[in-house]
């Protein structure tokens, strides 16, 4: 399984309608995104978003949605193309079996999905549960935060912490790989979904918003990280088991 | 001796057309077969069964005197290379030999097969030079040689099936082909199946040729009737099954 992740990786790494529909799809989040921010706080008619509810609540769903569907098409896409051009017939006449061939494609875009929703949550998070302020906080002399007002550099501490847990999420995603890939990602997430909920919620969200309030979060801290991570995990096995199924009964 | 591979009966239909009809042979260690057919005889439906790649097909299969459901295509002691061999067009000889090793286990096995797949698969197509471009820019002849350096540098085949491997070979690459192909046999005790309509070098590689018609097994040629001229009556059907 590890030499076919490296497989595919290597090859997406090269697959330019990959490279550009990934790039185009974050791109298209960050102006989706802003394009929401700007209307919360006004700057777009009355600002019609309330500011009541966690940014990411509604920043987040959404292009997670889009995400699923994006990722499932690249997935199909990718089959079809390896059919299309015969590669399948070099790939499954090395030591690649069928069943292998296709939970390497699952577990390579199931992955992709998940590090994409990693991403957008975190970015989202970054975002809404950190920084609740009614300007864009870089370029402020200083910034409301819920009744306080804080310097901008101070918000900026706050956005580089938040966004430094980052790099401990790929490594622990990275490392989970090399056991069993898609019960220990689904997993990783999950713990560190809660982690990060946790910190927010008690640590960093307190630390600068006075009158933060939980009513806004599940009573559950990262309850629906646990729901989805089991959600991603059957997922995964029946559409693999499916599969199988299926290519060990087709003519190539 | 052991046999290596073993076909009983196997049976092939598309609907109403049959491509291949209770075919029989079997291989052993160290041997050169050729199959032999005018085209649309049935021989690529048959090494397509073999390589796992047909898997709706009737009789029987075996594979080190062990009885599978399909052909061992992914046993990693089996090299398929067919008429027209893909390889990954975006990268070139080197990053093909990385992903070739990829789906080979190359992350659990050393570096030193990598890097041999890597030279003994340049040194064959040409310069370091022409390393560098991609396979997409490569002649047909040139791709085909420098598949057959890959799959074999990174498989130890103790089976090796090729379909028409001579087709755009120049005469340098058609005489090391034949080279490696008797090397093997002779040396590692490699079983080698190919088929091609170059009768002068069955009868320089081979000892035995399987005649293949309509998707029937219809002659079996050894010894003296190895002779491209003998060959070439066999497969008009000009005799009868020897």
């Amino acid at each position: 399984m590890k030499a076919m992740l490296r497989f595919e990786s290597r090859r997406l790494g090269r697959d330019r309608s990959f490279i550009l529909s990934w790039s185009f799809y974050f791109i298209l989040f960050a102006i989706y995104a802003l394009l929401l921010h700007l209307g919360r706080v006004g700057s777009l008619g009355e600002g019609s978003m309330p500011m009541n509810v966690t940014y990411a609540s509604y920043a987040f769903k959404e292009p997670w949605a889009v995400l699923a569907i994006i990722i499932s098409v690249m997935a199909a896409a990718s089959v079809q193309r390896d059919l299309k051009t015969g590669i399948i017939e070099t790939i499954l006449t090395q030591q690649v079996s069928r069943s292998s061939y296709v939970a390497g494609k699952a577990t390579m875009f199931s992955m992709l999905g998940i590090l994409g929703s990693a991403l957008l949550g975190l970015l989202a998070w970054a975002i809404a549960d950190m920084i609740f302020s009614g300007r864009p906080p870089i370029d402020a002399a200083d910034v409301e935060a819920g009744r306080a007002w804080l310097f901008a550099r101070h918000c900026l501490s706050v956005i580089l912490t938040s966004f430094g847990v980052v790099p401990p999420v790929l490594i622990g995603i990275g490392l989970a790989l090399v056991a069993c890939p898609l019960v220990a990602v689904a997993a990783a997430i999950s713990v560190t979904m809660i982690l990060l909920r946790l910190y927010a919620q008690t640590v960093l969200a307190p630390a600068i918003l006075p009158d933060y309030s939980f009513a806004v979060l599940p009573p559950v801290p990262g309850a629906d990280s646990i729901w989805l991570a089991g959600a991603l995990v059957l997922a995964s096995l029946l559409i693999h088991r499916g599969l199988d199924l299926v290519a060990n009964r087709v003519d190539l | 001796m052991m046999r290596l591979l073993e076909c009983r009966g196997i049976t092939k239909t598309y609907g109403r057309i049959s491509a291949l009809s209770e075919i029989d042979f079997v291989l052993e260690p160290g041997s050169v077969t050729a199959v032999l057919g005018l085209n649309g005889a049935g021989k690529s439906t048959l090494f397509r069964i073999l390589a796992g790649l047909i898997v709706s097909f009737s009789g029987e299969l075996y594979f080190r005197e062990r009885k599978l459901r399909r052909g061992p295509g992914d046993s990693h002691d089996t090299m398929f290379l067919f008429d027209d061999p893909r390889l990954f067009e975006e990268f070139d000889e080197r990053g093909n030999s990385r992903l070739i090793a990829d789906l080979n286990g190359g992350w659990e096995r050393s570096q030193a097969p990598r890097r041999a797949g890597t030279s003994a698969a340049m040194e064959a197509t040409g310069s370091d030079e022409a390393g560098r471009k991609r396979i997409g820019e490569y002649s047909h002849g040139m791709r085909c040689r420098l598949a057959f350096e890959l799959f074999a540098a990174h498989s130890r085949p103790a089976l090796m099936v090729l379909d028409e491997p001579t087709n755009g070979l120049d005469i340098e690459a058609l005489e090391r082909l034949e080279h490696d192909l008797a090397k093997r046999a002779r040396e590692d005790g490699t079983a080698v199946l190919f088929s091609t309509h170059y009768l002068e070098m069955v009868e320089r590689t081979a000892d035995r040729a399987l005649i293949l018609r309509n998707g029937r097994l219809v002659a079996e040629a050894t010894g003296k009737d190895l002779e491209a001229s003998r060959l070439r009556s066999l497969l008009l059907g000009e005799a009868g099954k020897t």
